[in-house]
């Protein structure tokens, strides 16, 4: 029903749109003007009147032409690298010239930005000189300057997930972030690595953190590969994004890449961690050629000084182009990006620390291609149509070299290939194992926008973007290998994996087609009313007709409105609701069965010649052919105030996704024979044991595997709030407070299996638990971030002073309190319901159903909750001359962390490091 | 103790008031920060009196409106870029918590922004990387901050270092006031690579507001600063065989036994938070005779906390400093007489703590604090008293005189045993320095000679008998031997600039020597508890030697 109401309202908003057509564009007009500074024309600079989504790139004689723009005043702005960004008011009456001048951007002018930027209702931007001004490493330092977000350190040796209006972080909500590079997307999805010990697939529970920690498989971006040294401004949407961005469930980062002409720019950055350096340059070509911008920056990095062999190394180099030209009578843009990340993870286990020579290495090499051309026709009915292609080639491998001791008795040799009886070997006690994971996804993206705007009278326009797009991702990797499959590096449990490679594997390949309406309409009195109606389809190609994705378009409806009034004390209340979806990666769409060997006869002697292993291996199928998409469900409501520079931004939200990926645990009965009491008559002294020594014996276990399934919950609520404060002259500070109340909840939307870890008459425990507790963590966290922003023209300084007080911080577990299992599972595989006759079992203490009672103690409800507390950074840029900048930052320059009683009732106290450092830019030539 | 606490922290500003661009040729000296023990007894004694006052005056951060618009208009002084390398080592005694071997470069760029009518902005930024080698029986850094609570082991090694330090004061006139705010960060990140290995993280937080006022050509100056200072320390892996517990301990030797359990990873933190103030008054420096005198004053309060949140112990530190200038100064000559006496009491404060159910069904326990007793008090002081006669020579040089006397004691007392140690010592001292300003080129040549002569020694730490271990050669017998010796040292300085058209370029050469030996009768008689092969000292008397020296380069822009 719901769907067929979805269908309804798309094909209702396409009437709609279809119906203004007849509209005239009497009343939409073309303004041409000219980008200058000191006089000389500035090329390539970026013209907007974001508001309306009207955009133009100057030619290389800094002319630009914006077409239909409707009557009326607008906002005109211009920025371009190493310029001030300027903003002009144009009055609309018919086709108009306008020239504006920009300024170099240095400390001298009265207006230097390093804070975010509300772009749009939805959108919130971060331009160069902000992100200059943070000193990143990398991308994950600028998410700071997002409201609701708080400090933390951003190790570079491994990987951090991407949180999204929420406490904590899952992979879900990280996965779900997308990473659109100049309109292209960066993804992750095609990596797959299936190997027990690294992959959650794995029942073993010694996995590989050495892996683990600095991989993130199925987690979405690694920001730790994006450096900002190539970047001019970040967008990010947390809210409700356009439908021209899919394949996401929590939010989109759109970066905008270095481009155009600037001087010689070199920076230095030394911190605690990190050194860093970069060197880059824009050069105009010709007037008719365009220009090329280089850069190069190269990172090295080691988390923990005293392991120096534990190191991270990154280089990255980018070559953009750009021109605006004349095309068959027609502007056209043609933006052309060459990108090259390589990284090199390094750990060698210190031999003078430990006993074993553990090394690991990943190697890192991204190749990007990025191809744009925009070409405007401006007419009646056609706008621009844009051509957007790209290809990106990831070459990663991980090698690892790991000591493997068995400190349980001894392991069998994988060796089986079918289900059944086999004859096994014995592993030795301790041994070296040497894998590697290669991933080689190549990823391909086309896309195909096009916009038209109508006039719908004289107050009312509309704006119409639609596209189609289609991608691929395919691994080419080996995948995970074992370079002697007899030598496994995670046996613990004898549990395994015979991965097929990669290339083995289909390709992703998604298509959508989308559709994104902007309505717009001025009251009298400064009123304005905007409506945005969006529409995505999506489907998966290339899967096998049993995948039930394979059958299914997918519909994600987005809309947002708003409404603004008042002159002097601007109004806009704010509405949204979206729907947005993640597909599954080809890791959780390709999950590789799961050998499992139990042992039949294990007779293990000293003397090698007299030991005799049989096994019985169970192959689990852990791929799931009904996974199903997480879909991620928005909501939010909001109000912006402004008045005479102060600015006041409330957003209310509610997220709520119930089909999260995980691999989800599941129990499932077996049963085998076992021999393992000897018969009274048998003699194995001086042979090899077989099973007619044995005492026969029909075994039936409980056993474990993990399955790729729709069964994460997570909910977000919240509040966010961000306060401007324009510059108070007598202390030259300009202060915004920033912050969110986010309330989150962490669960399983399935209800979850629980063995009791018994043995009733020296058996294993019959039954399985299945429990629909609604186990959740929730945890709250209420903070503010208050941003002094000093700027000092005349002295050339600005510093800023960061205090951060998060007033709330609380996890607790939290569950229904059901302490019986809804149903549960015996030895052949039959699910019962739960009824009060076993609940009387449970009650009365009876010696097999009793277990099945869940008993959490009290203590373990408990609220476990920190005090205020405070942490304040610092952070403070000078230019010594045309040519220099210095720039410093102490980061927890002071932080007050009082001791409080945990919910387990023992003092305790968070004790936080300063991290510091600093940094020395040089722009030379023009 | 004042000098020997504050040494890593910035030393401040030092520009002397007769010509701020002149002087822009010792900004090595002007913003330095002494990086090495051996450095820091090099500046006990390199600074002439002139510049002791200057120091003080400096150090108010309202001072420097005031001279500066004195002298010029709205303009940018040249910024100034240094690259230093400094390196030394001690033979025979030295304090085996500091290190016997030290080396380090630096970077760091120097400015001062006057705008007219407006206000002054002058500050530095550095970057220092260093090593203090042959580091035993501690694993603090700057361990006379936190002494006697020094977390330790029994292995030690090479410290490594990466030092930020950024300081800005604003000074600007109001209400016929100048007033002037600073703030002074330093942070520190040092390691050790041999096992147990240590990290520490080091800062200092300091802000401080200052006023001045001139009334009738006499100079007043007011300052209150306020120092938050914090060292996270880390230990990581342990290689089995060595004995490297981690020792806790809490003066002359002692440890707690339950806290320095050989334990896997160790963490502590060091806390101080420090309250100064100093009230200076300058006569009118235009006539013949003239005064300067002033009066600091600190009380600061350590605290120590263990990764499980107890906090064993914690120090309580008052300071004074009063110094006093007269100076005559003739038409062609000058003479200057300087008195100063610096003065620290450190008490220290044990807390006993016991661990008591806090929830007897969940079998809970948390601890709490239910006594605390006062045992340990150091007492360090330093009188000075130098005389400085100078004269011009011809048009372009200046000589000078320098006659000094200082007179140093340390008593370090745990009262409960009855332990104590003091030393005192005597140090004559006599330089000469001369500056030559020419039209281009500006040279300075210094020369300093002292004889650092024991007076009194007296070292009472018995171990009882059948007693527990304790570290009291380590942590006792080094201190006490280290100070009872007699040496002569030797002090020399050279700083050679040249103007070209559109920058200078300057070189600096410091350098110090020291010769002698510990007292014949200091010998260390008992059995060495946990011997090991952390660097320490010998049981019997041995050299007492060191050598130091820097070399920097500086660039005016």
């Amino acid at each position: 029903m719901l769907r067929q109401i979805r269908v309804v309202g798309l094909c209702l908003c396409f009437l709609l749109l279809a119906e203004i057509s007849y509209a005239a564009d009497s009343e939409l007009f073309r303004v041409k003007g000219k980008v200058k500074s000191e006089g000389e024309p500035v090329p390539f600079a970026y013209v907007a009147i974001e508001e309306l989504n009207i955009v133009a790139i100057c030619d290389a004689n800094g002319q630009f032409s914006l077409l239909k723009v409707p009557r009326g005043k607008h906002t005109l702005q211009v920025s371009c690298l190493g310029y001030a960004s300027r903003t002009k008011v144009l009055d609309v009456n018919g086709d108009m010239e306008v020239s504006v001048s920009l300024l170099f951007s240095t400390l001298d002018l009265p207006e230097f930005e390093v804070m975010a930027k509300q772009k749009s209702a939805e959108k919130v931007s971060v331009n160069e000189t902000a992100i200059e001004y943070t000193q990143p490493t990398s991308l994950a330092d600028v998410l700071l300057l997002l409201p609701g977000n708080v400090y933390q350190l951003n190790g570079m040796s491994s990987f951090s997930q991407i949180s999204s209006r929420q406490v904590g972080t899952d992979a879900n909500s990280s996965l779900g972030v997308a990473l659109v590079t100049d309109g292209a997307p960066a993804t992750n999805d095609g990596m797959r690595t299936q190997m027990v010990g690294i992959t959650a697939n794995s029942t073993s529970s010694s996995g590989d953190s050495e892996v683990k920690d600095r991989t993130g498989i199925n987690q979405g971006a690694d920001l730790r590969y994006i450096s900002t040294d190539h970047i001019q401004s970040v967008d990010f949407t947390q809210g409700i994004s356009s439908a021209r961005y899919g394949n996401l469930s929590s939010g989109v980062i759109q970066v905008n890449s270095k481009y155009g002409v600037s001087p010689w720019n070199i920076r230095m950055k030394t911190d605690l961690k990190n050194k860093l350096i970069y060197l880059g340059k824009g050069t105009k070509l010709s007037d008719k050629a365009g220009s090329l911008h280089l850069g190069a920056d190269y990172l090295h990095s080691v988390d923990d000084v005293r392991e120096e062999m534990d190191k991270f190394s990154r280089l990255t180099g980018q070559a953009y182009y750009n021109n605006v030209f004349n095309c068959l009578g027609r502007r056209t843009s043609l933006d052309m990006r060459l990108s090259q990340t390589i990284t090199t993870n390094k750990m060698k286990k210190d031999e003078l620390t430990y006993e074993y020579d553990e090394s690991y290495e990943a190697n890192y090499s991204k190749t990007g291609f990025m191809l744009k051309s925009k070409m405007e026709f401006g007419s009646k009915w056609l706008d621009w149509v844009e051509l957007l292609s790209s290809a990106d080639l990831t070459n990663d491998r991980i090698e690892r070299h790991k000591m493997v001791i068995s400190s349980s008795g001894p392991l069998s040799v994988p060796l089986a290939t079918e289900e059944g009886e086999h004859e096994g070997l014995y592993l030795p006690g301790k041994y070296y194992s040497d894998f590697y994971v290669e991933n080689i996804p190549l990823n391909t993206f086309v896309q195909m926008n096009a916009s038209s705007g109508f006039s719908l009278g004289k107050n009312t326009n509309a704006e119409l973007q639609y596209g189609a797009e289609f991608s691929t991702s395919k691994n080419w990797g080996e995948g995970a290998v074992v370079e002697d499959p007899q030598r496994p590096p995670f046996p613990y449990d004898n549990t395994y994996m015979r991965p097929r490679p990669n290339w083995a594997i289909l390709a992703l390949e998604n298509g959508a087609l989308y559709l994104q309406s902007e309505l717009r309409h001025n009251f009298a009195g400064s009123r304005v009313l905007k409506l945005s109606l969006g529409g995505r389809a999506t489907r998966m190609f290339n899967l096998d007709n049993s995948y039930e994705l394979s059958k299914r378009c997918l519909l994600e409806p987005r809309a947002n409105a708003s409404f603004k009034f008042g002159k002097r004390f601007s109004n806009t209340f704010r509405l949204g609701y979206g729907e947005e979806n993640k597909l599954p990666t080809l890791d959780y769409l390709y999950p590789e069965k799961l050998y499992k060997d139990f042992y039949m006869l294990n007779a293990y002697t000293n003397n090698p010649d007299y030991r005799h292993l049989i096994t019985y291996t169970n192959i689990f199928e852990v791929e799931n052919k009904s996974i199903r998409e997480n879909k991620n469900r928005k909501m939010e409501v909001g109000w912006n105030g402004e008045w005479s520079g102060y600015a006041l931004f409330l957003t209310c939200f509610y997220e709520r996704s119930t089909s999260g990926f995980d691999y989800f645990l599941v129990y499932s009965p077996l049963d085998y024979d076992l021999y393992s009491t000897l018969l009274p008559d048998a003699d194995i002294s001086n042979r090899v044991p077989q099973k007619e020594d044995y005492q026969k014996e029909h075994y039936q276990i409980f056993t474990t595997s993990s399955r790729v399934m729709n069964s994460k919950k997570t909910e977000k609520r919240g509040v966010e709030y961000r306060l401007v404060i324009p510059k108070i002259r007598w202390i030259q500070t300009s202060i915004e407070v920033n912050g969110a109340y986010y309330r989150t909840n962490y669960g399983s939307s399935l209800p979850t299996y629980s063995y009791p870890d018994k043995r009733i008459a020296d058996r294993p425990y019959p039954y399985v638990g299945i429990y629909d507790m609604d186990e959740q963590n929730e945890y709250r966290r209420f903070n503010s971030n208050f941003w002094f922003n000093t700027h000092i023209p005349r002295l050339k300084l600005m510093f800023t002073n960061f205090v951060q007080i998060v007033w709330l911080n609380t996890t607790q577990y939290q569950d229904s309190h059901l302490r019986y299992p809804t149903s549960y599972l015996d030895l052949n595989g039959v699910e019962h319901e739960t009824t009060q006759q076993e609940i009387d079992l449970i009650e009365g203490g009876d010696a097999v159903f009793r277990h099945l009672k869940q008993t959490t103690l009290p203590i373990d409800y408990e609220e476990d909750g920190k005090p205020i507390s405070l942490l304040w950074n610092f952070k403070a840029s000078k230019e010594l001359s045309k040519i220099a900048k210095v720039s410093f930052f102490v980061n927890g320059i002071l932080d007050v962390s009082p001791k409080y009683t945990s919910g387990k009732k023992v003092t305790e106290r968070t004790w936080s490091d300063p991290y510091f450092g600093m940094e020395l830019q040089l722009t030379l030539g023009k | 103790m004042l000098s020997r606490c504050k040494y890593i922290i910035l030393i401040g500003l030092l520009i002397p008031l007769s010509s701020l661009l002149a002087q822009q040729d010792a900004l090595t000296d002007c913003f330095q920060s002494a990086q090495s023990p051996l450095e820091r007894e090099y500046w006990t004694y390199a600074y002439t009196s002139q510049q002791r006052e200057d120091r003080q005056k400096w150090d108010n951060p309202s001072f420097a409106y005031s001279v500066v618009s004195d002298s010029l208009s709205s303009q940018t002084l040249p910024t100034s870029l240094v690259v230093r390398y400094a390196e030394g080592s001690r033979t025979g005694d030295f304090l085996p918590s500091e290190g016997a071997a030290f080396e380090d470069l630096s970077l760091q760029g120097n400015g001062l922004y006057h705008v007219k009518d407006y206000g002054t902005l002058y500050g530095t930024v550095s970057y220092v990387r260093g090593r203090h080698d042959e580091v035993g029986w501690s694993a603090c850094r700057q361990p006379e901050r936190y002494a006697p609570y020094f977390s330790t082991d029994s292995v030690g090694g090479d410290f490594h270092y990466e030092g930020y330090a950024v300081s800005a004061a604003f000074s600007f006139f109001k209400y016929g006031w100048n007033w002037g705010v600073q703030g002074t960060f330093h942070g520190e990140q040092a390691y050790r690579l041999s096992d147990p290995r240590a990290l520490n993280n080091t800062t200092d937080l300091m802000g401080k507001v200052g006023a001045s006022r001139k009334w009738r050509r006499s100079l007043l100056l007011l300052d209150l600063a306020y120092m938050r200072n914090k060292q996270h320390l880390k230990l990581n892996y342990w290689r089995p065989g060595q004995q490297d517990r981690f020792f806790v301990c809490y003066g002359l030797g002692q440890y707690d036994k339950r806290k320095s359990a050989v334990l896997f990873g160790y963490s502590r933190m060091y806390y101080i938070d420090d309250f100064s103030g100093r009230v200076a008054l300058q006569t009118d420096e235009t006539k013949k005779i003239s005064a300067w005198f002033s009066l600091a004053a600190g009380w600061a309060e350590m605290d120590t906390e263990e990764s499980d949140i107890q906090n064993l112990y914690y120090a309580k530190d008052t300071r004074l400093n009063p110094t006093l200038r007269l100076r005559w100064k003739g038409t062609s000559a000058w003479i200057s007489l300087w008195t100063e006496y610096e003065g620290s009491s450190r008490r220290g404060f044990e807390n006993i703590i016991e661990s008591y159910l806090v929830d007897a069904n969940n079998n809970i326990y948390d601890f709490r604090v239910i006594d605390t007793q006062q045992n340990y008090t150091l007492e360090c002081s330093s009188s000075s008293v130098t005389l400085e006669p100078g004269m011009e020579v011809g048009r372009h040089g200046k000589v000078g005189l320098n006659l000094g006397l200082r007179y140093f004691s340390r008593e370090e007392k745990y009262k409960a045993r009855d332990y104590a140690i003091r030393n005192k010592i005597w140090v004559p001292s006599v330089g000469v320095n001369s500056d030559w300003n020419w039209r281009k080129e500006k040279l300075h040549i210094s020369f300093l000679v002292g004889k650092n002569k024991t007076k009194e020694a007296d070292y009472r730490v018995k171990v009882a008998e059948g007693g527990m271990p304790q570290l009291d050669f380590q942590h006792a017998f080094t201190q006490y031997a280290f100070y009872d010796s007699d040496f002569n040292f030797w002090q020399a300085h050279v700083t050679y600039s040249h103007s070209f058209p559109k920058f200078g370029l300057g070189l600096d050469v410091k350098c110090r020597l020291e010769r002698g030996e510990r007292a014949d009768d200091c010998s260390y008689s008992g059995e060495v508890a946990y011997p090991s092969s952390a660097p320490s000292i010998s049981l019997t008397p041995d050299r007492h030697d060191s050598r130091w020296g820097a070399v920097s380069l500086f660039v005016q822009f």
